[in-house]
């Protein structure tokens, strides 16, 4: 996820500030993977460290790898902090990050939770259809600007874009970038969070904070209600003006006493599409309607069941289009267009990920959204261009004895820095990390 | 990153949930308890006893806690009183459809406080079980339901047990715990009394569930957390606590007794506490006169299985 990446990136004072507010810590606490959650409410109750031995019993043996990365995750978010122990007799420990821990408690014991003030009931309000029409809707004019020079979006809008270098100017006009392309193979919550991120970057540390705060806050809205505006302080209000440009939320005009989240701000945190519990049958129609489309036959033919040309200028990106009906367009994927897509700067990862993401439903339930030849094919006309691969290493030569030289080879083996050794006149290449240890280790044993 | 469509994130990093909670809201050993409690005779193993209302603290942030891990858990509070079982939650005679996190617990507490007064009178005196049978069978129709709508969501259910089992429920009880383990729906139980629940012991060990005895209920949260919260998605990979011994012991058909040793239909398997000459079930008469075997406290486990025609006299059971 974008945002764990950029969390990952603040210090340990900035996320801390951002522990202060409990709906922070909530939403946090979601967006993890399953194993960090459970780890955490583990040691909600739990006021002194733990031997980080103890961690590894929550965990079937099968599980370690994932099991570390859980809790590297929950290290780099700060929200477990390790204590180093510099006696030999006792171990590393860890606890919950004090802050995060005490705000998941509070918030668990509260039973009135309300986040923003509601508006009484109206029956003005707009539908939730309208709201995801409304948010579909102005992301694609986003996207569509992206994807061809004609529209143009806001100047906020197209401001961001230049900044996350998804854009350059070019004669005037603005034309897109080799990342451009890949943003718009992205899902749609990576994007945003691309453009919220460049948004945030562009305020002072203290006003990002409130932005941030007030982000997370969003998401715990309801769809298809309406939210005083009133009851925001100054600085909420000039983002929601700018949220409603992105289409993440909805405000009849500017000076509308309410404005209404949707589907897309609710889910922003955790990237998953927020389903309603009561009509998830209906909801399942329209978002199969909706998101697949793509069907892709082994023959190397692709139906797009589609009629937003925005789409279809997406696909263009790696498909040959052939012809186009008013509810299909046929394209064939040929070298020639993956290689344009890749000069691009275009993964082959990406575009079987865009593939298997907007499957046809008919594609998904067959078992194969994409087809695995042609997901080979992608990859091996993705290999072609990188034929020679590139390491930086150092070499060793004029090796005193051969004991020393083959001890020396085994030790890289080892340790995983070997890349080549030629046994007849001595030399060994081992890539940059292994040069101090073996240096070391030469020095020791034979110096 | 995640896929949006619902019919791909089966094998995704998903823990999106169906809780389906049982509370055993018997009054008899609630109010039994708290009696106790007051008198202050309760030996030491029983001193960490909760009363109802510190167990509404416990259960409710075990509430909170769940429906915080994910914006799309749903959840399901059922309460098995005397006589009687009900929703509380999802609540369906509210005709408001849109509800707020506020809104869940604030329903289920109001209707478990007000719960006590309104019951008390329409118990017979006689009858002091709750039905636990059929709030387990509401709870499987309502995940059944729910399943029908979302096929990939996870169910689970969690009984919180203080009343003693009813033998006179255990066909029923049995039957839903089949036909949970069938559906593969894991059923957790948290025992807050002394005694270990036959029933409940055999729930949870069939369908894979947890069953916990908690040794000091003041500190009923930490169990909560974290045990019964691990959804059905995490227990792949991360350790709980299960059975060692369960006890199987089934009840006769004709008494509904929990009996040590009894007798089995060769042809449909009711077991009867008492020899018959013919099946009271499906009606087959047993024409073989056998030797009795004695009943002895050694051979626990055994049921006897009744000649019919040229079957073999003894067989045992599990």
């Amino acid at each position: 996820m974008k945002i764990f990446e950029y969390l990952s990136s603040l210090s340990q004072n900035e996320l801390e500030d951002l522990y202060q507010d409990q709906w922070t810590c909530k939403a946090i606490l979601r967006t993890l993977p399953p194993r960090a959650k459970q780890y955490i409410l583990k040691m909600l109750m739990i006021d002194y460290p733990i031997p980080i031995s103890s961690a590894k019993e929550w965990t079937s043996s099968t599980s370690m790898q994932t099991h570390k990365e859980a809790l590297k995750k929950l290290f780099d978010l700060k929200i477990i902090l390790l204590n180093r122990s510099y006696q030999q007799s006792v171990s590393d420990s860890i606890r919950l990050n004090p802050i995060y821990q005490d705000n998941i408690k509070k918030s668990l014991a509260d039973m009135n939770q309300t986040v923003f003030t509601t508006q009484k009931e109206t029956n003005k309000a707009p539908t939730i259809e309208a709201l995801d029409a409304f948010s579909k809707s102005q992301w694609e004019k986003v996207l569509y600007f992206l994807s061809d020079e004609q529209t143009k979006p806001s100047p906020l809008i197209s401001e961001l874009l230049l900044t996350a270098d998804l854009t350059k100017p070019d004669n005037g006009s603005l034309s897109i970038t080799s990342e451009g392309f890949k943003f718009l193979l992205k899902d749609v919550y990576t994007q945003i969070w691309t453009l919220l991120i460049v948004y945030l970057n562009n305020n002072t540390p203290e006003k990002k904070k409130d932005l941030l705060t007030f982000l997370f806050k969003l998401s715990f809205l309801q769809l298809g209600k309406g939210y005083l505006v009133s009851n925001l302080n100054d600085l909420q209000k000039e983002l929601l003006m700018d949220l409603k440009q992105f289409g993440l939320i909805y405000m009849v005009s500017n000076q509308s006493v309410a404005f209404y989240p949707t589907r897309l701000i609710i889910s922003l945190t955790t990237g998953k599409t927020l389903s309603l519990f009561q009509n998830i049958a209906a909801e399942r129609e329209i978002s199969q309607k909706e998101q697949g489309y793509i069907i892709l036959e082994t023959n190397y033919r692709l139906y797009a069941y589609t009629s937003s040309s925005l789409q279809i200028s997406l696909l263009s990106l790696f498909v040959k289009m052939l012809y186009r009906l008013p509810n299909l367009a046929v394209g064939i994927i040929t070298r020639e267009s993956i290689r344009t897509a890749l000069i691009h700067g275009i993964t082959a990862d990406q575009i079987i990920e865009f593939v298997r993401h907007n499957a046809h439903p008919n594609a998904v339930n067959n078992g194969h959204p994409i087809p695995d030849v042609v997901a080979e094919q992608i990859k091996l006309w993705e290999a072609e261009r990188n034929r020679i691969g590139y390491t930086k290493s150092v070499l060793y030569n004029s090796f005193p004895t051969t004991d020393c030289y083959n001890a020396t080879v085994k030790f890289a083996q080892e340790q995983d820095f070997y890349i080549y050794s030629n046994d007849s006149n001595k030399t060994l290449i081992v890539n940059e990390n292994g040069n101090d240890p073996i240096r070391t280790f030469i020095r020791r044993n034979f110096g | 990153m995640e896929n949006n469509s619902i019919a791909n994130n089966i094998d995704e990093d998903d823990d999106t949930s169906l809780l389906v909670i049982i509370v055993d809201c018997n009054i008899y050993s609630w109010g039994n308890r708290e009696k106790l409690l007051k008198e202050g005779t309760l030996n030491d193993e029983k001193k960490t006893y909760i009363t109802f209302s510190k167990f509404l603290e416990h259960l409710m942030v075990f509430i909170n806690a769940y429906l915080m891990l994910n914006q799309e858990n749903q959840l399901s509070v059922l309460c098995s009183k005397i006589g009687k079982s009900e929703f509380l939650f999802p609540n369906h005679t509210a005709n408001d459809p849109l509800y707020s996190e506020k809104t869940i617990q604030e329903q289920i507490l109001h209707k478990l406080q007000n719960m006590d007064l309104n019951n008390i009178n329409e118990t017979e005196e006689r009858n002091i079980s709750s039905s636990f049978s059929a709030a387990m069978s509401m709870a499987l129709c309502y995940i059944s339901r729910i399943k029908k709508a979302t096929p990939t969501i996870r169910p689970r259910i969690v009984v919180f047990n203080v009343s003693p089992d009813v033998s006179a429920q255990y066909i029923s009880v049995m039957n839903c715990i089949f036909s949970a383990q069938k559906q593969s729906i894991p059923v957790d139980c948290c025992i807050l009394s002394q005694t270990d629940s036959t029933f409940l012991q055999q729930a949870s060990h069939l369908t894979n569930g947890v069953y916990l005895k908690p040794q000091n209920q003041q500190q009923l949260t930490q169990y909560l957390l974290s045990t019964f919260l691990i959804d059905t998605y995490s227990r792949k990979f991360l350790a709980y606590p299960t059975l060692k011994s369960v006890d199987y012991r089934a009840s006769c058909f004709c008494h509904k007794k929990i009996v040590d040793i009894g007798f089995v239909c060769s042809v449909c398997l009711s077991i009867f506490c008492k020899y018959s000459s013919s099946c009271s079930t499906c009606g087959t008469k047993f024409s073989l006169k056998i030797e009795l075997p004695k009943k002895t406290t050694t051979a626990n486990n055994t049921t006897t299985v009744i000649g019919g025609g040229n079957q073999s006299a003894t067989a045992s059971t599990k």
